[in-house]
This record gives C-alpha cells, structure tokens and sequence, in this order.
C-alpha cells in the first residue's frame, strides 16, 4: 500500500472511521487469515483469531507509530496471537479437522480448491489434496520459530527485512532459520513418503 | 568446495542472490557430487511445494462478523450505533405511514358523508352516497342540507 495512502488510512483509523476500518480489514483479512491457518492448522481456529487480531488492532491503533508499515505491525500482532492460542491449544494434534471442514470449507465457500493450481482430474484432486494436508502437517511440527519464519517467508511471500521487523530477529538470524526450517522440512517429507 | 559449504548456499543460490563467481562453483559442484545434487533438488522441491500452498479465503461476511463482535464488547460504543439507527428509522418510517394512511382514510371516508333526510321529513339520517340514488328514476328527494363539501340550499 501506498505510504501516503496507509498514513491517511491510518489517521482515520485513529479518528474511529467505521469506514476505514471496513478498508483495513478488506485489505488485510486474505493475508492475516492464509497466515494464521498456515500457523495453525485449523481453519475454524484461524478464522475466530483473524477476528480477534483486528479487533487488537482496532484497540491498539493509537500505539501505531507508523516505524515501520501497517502491514508488518499487524502480523506482529498476529504473530503474537497465535504463539498465545497455540499455548492455550497445548498438545491438540495439528490440523485435526476431518475433510469436509477447515481448510476444505474455502472451496465449498468460493466454488474452488484450496490448492491455488487445481488439478481436474479425480485423482490429480486426491493427489493434490494428499499433498496439501502432508505438507501442512509437516509445518505444523517444526519449532514455532522455525515455522513463522517459514510460513511468513515461503507462503505469505514477506521479504526477509520485514521478517526480521515482524521477529525482532537480526537479518542473518532469519536466513539461517529459514535455512534450517527448509531442510528440517524437507526431512520431515522424506519421512512421510518412506 | 566442500558438500557443508555447498549446502549451506542453497538458501541463496534459491533466492538468486548468489555473486557470480560463488553461483558458477557451487554449479560446477552440484555437476560433479550426485548426493548434493539430490539434496538441492529436495530443497527445491520443497520450498516449490510449500509455495504453491493454496490460499484460504476469509468468508464474505468477515468484516461484518468483527464489527458486531466490536459493537457487542463496547456496548454499541463502536459499530453498534448505526444498527441502532437502523432499526429506530425503520421503526418510525412505520409509524409515520401507518398514521399518514389512517389519516387520509379518514379524511376521504368524512368528505364523501352526506346527509339524508327521512322519509317523513323534518329528521335527517346519515348514510353513504349511493350512485343509483338519483339516476334510478324514483321518487325525487332533496337533501336538506350537506355537512361537509356544499353549502345550505338557498
């Protein structure tokens, strides 16, 4: 978003525009939301903490100094919330939903997979799908760290310098954990194929 | 270079950020070591899964959904005015047509009222305007007088 643009959003954000926050959640609800059911694993999960993150930012926006981009505020917020429910979650296995709920109800909402190239024959679908939940569960056991950092670079795309705003990480600490998440993933998916 | 070192540079060899002269060695290493090779291809392959991860999209009420969770936790402070608003508009737009169509019922239903004298004269009686009444060919028989919308007969 436009520097210009966020700061003025943010100014009526501030002022409690029922309108900006109607923009704010517009803009933002894809990106918070595909990040938290990455971390999580849950759809249902995911999408009642998406809620509570921008209720925490409607609450928290006059402590925003605009140091660095809404953006990368709000999934340090999010950040935060989900280390928080996945304590309040504790052991519950990752991703326990049965097929037909969580991640497979985005498709029954928008008519399509959640799989973002959707293979058209009944097999390509299972195989995908497989896939899909294998790699997921695979996340879903890395170390926390190693997962946000991970999710937030591999799957939402975040250039490394906002991880390392979002983490408080140094630089080179969030390229060698990524490092390590890829290979520990990677070995985990070895695992699962034997 | 060694297989620690040309492992420890897939990260950037992925994100193209290798120099020049470190790419080419760490190419001409993944040519001659087969076990590195299969271990950059598996890194490859994973990141490439991982990013191709479909998207979740959120429902089509979300906003909706918060706003009435911020209207319910503030007590109607946010969010929770305007469905106020709505409701007491709607409520008073309600009102205000049934009074308006109370009204002019009851003003079209008082202008048509005629007064009729009886048959035996002297006394009147009320009673609805009847079309038939003057056009049927009986007996004649003048109103008195009108309430409302004429004037006395001279």
């Amino acid at each position: 978003m436009d520097t210009l643009v966020e700061r003025r959003l943010v100014r009526r954000l501030k002022a409690r525009d029922p309108r900006a926050f109607e923009m704010l959640v517009e803009r933002y609800q894809e990106p918070v939301l595909n990040f938290l059911y990455r971390m999580i694993g849950n759809r249902l999960e995911a999408e009642d903490l998406a809620q509570e993150v921008f209720i925490a930012v409607f609450k928290k926006i006059d402590s925003f100094r605009g140091e660095a981009s809404l953006q990368t505020w709000i999934y340090r917020i999010a950040s935060n919330d989900v280390k928080n429910r996945r304590k309040y979650m504790g052991r519950r296995p990752f991703d326990t939903l049965p097929p037909g709920i969580g991640a497979d109800r985005a498709a029954d909402d928008d008519g399509g997979s959640v799989m973002s190239t959707r293979p058209s024959r009944p097999d390509e679908l299972l195989e995908g799908y497989q896939m899909e939940r294998r790699i997921q569960r695979a996340i879903g056991e890395l170390e926390e760290e190693q997962r946000l950092i991970l999710v937030l670079r591999d799957i939402q795309n975040e250039t490394y310098d906002s991880i390392a705003e979002i983490t408080g990480l140094a630089l080179g600490t969030v390229k060698s954990r990524l490092h390590r998440a890829r290979l520990a993933l990677k070995e985990k998916l070895d695992i699962g194929m034997r | 270079m060694d297989h620690e070192r040309a492992r420890s540079l897939f990260i950037e060899y992925r994100d193209e950020e290798l120099a020049q002269e470190l790419r080419f060695e760490l190419e001409e290493h993944l040519r001659t070591c087969p076990d590195c090779r299969r271990d950059w291809e598996a890194y490859n392959e994973t990141v490439t899964g991982v990013s191709a991860l479909g998207r979740v999209k959120p429902p089509r009420d979300f906003v909706q959904k918060i706003e009435r969770k911020i209207g319910r936790r503030s007590a109607g402070r946010f969010f929770g005015a305007r469905n106020e608003f709505n409701l007491s508009f709607a409520l008073v737009s309600f009102v205000l047509i049934v009074f308006f169509l109370l009204a002019y019922l009851f003003i079209a239903s008082g202008r048509e009222v005629r007064v009729i004298p009886r048959a035996g004269g002297g006394d009147t009686e009320a009673g609805p305007v009847t079309g038939g009444d003057t056009a049927s060919g009986g007996p004649r028989r003048e109103p008195s007088r009108l309430e409302e919308g004429g004037t006395e007969p001279r």
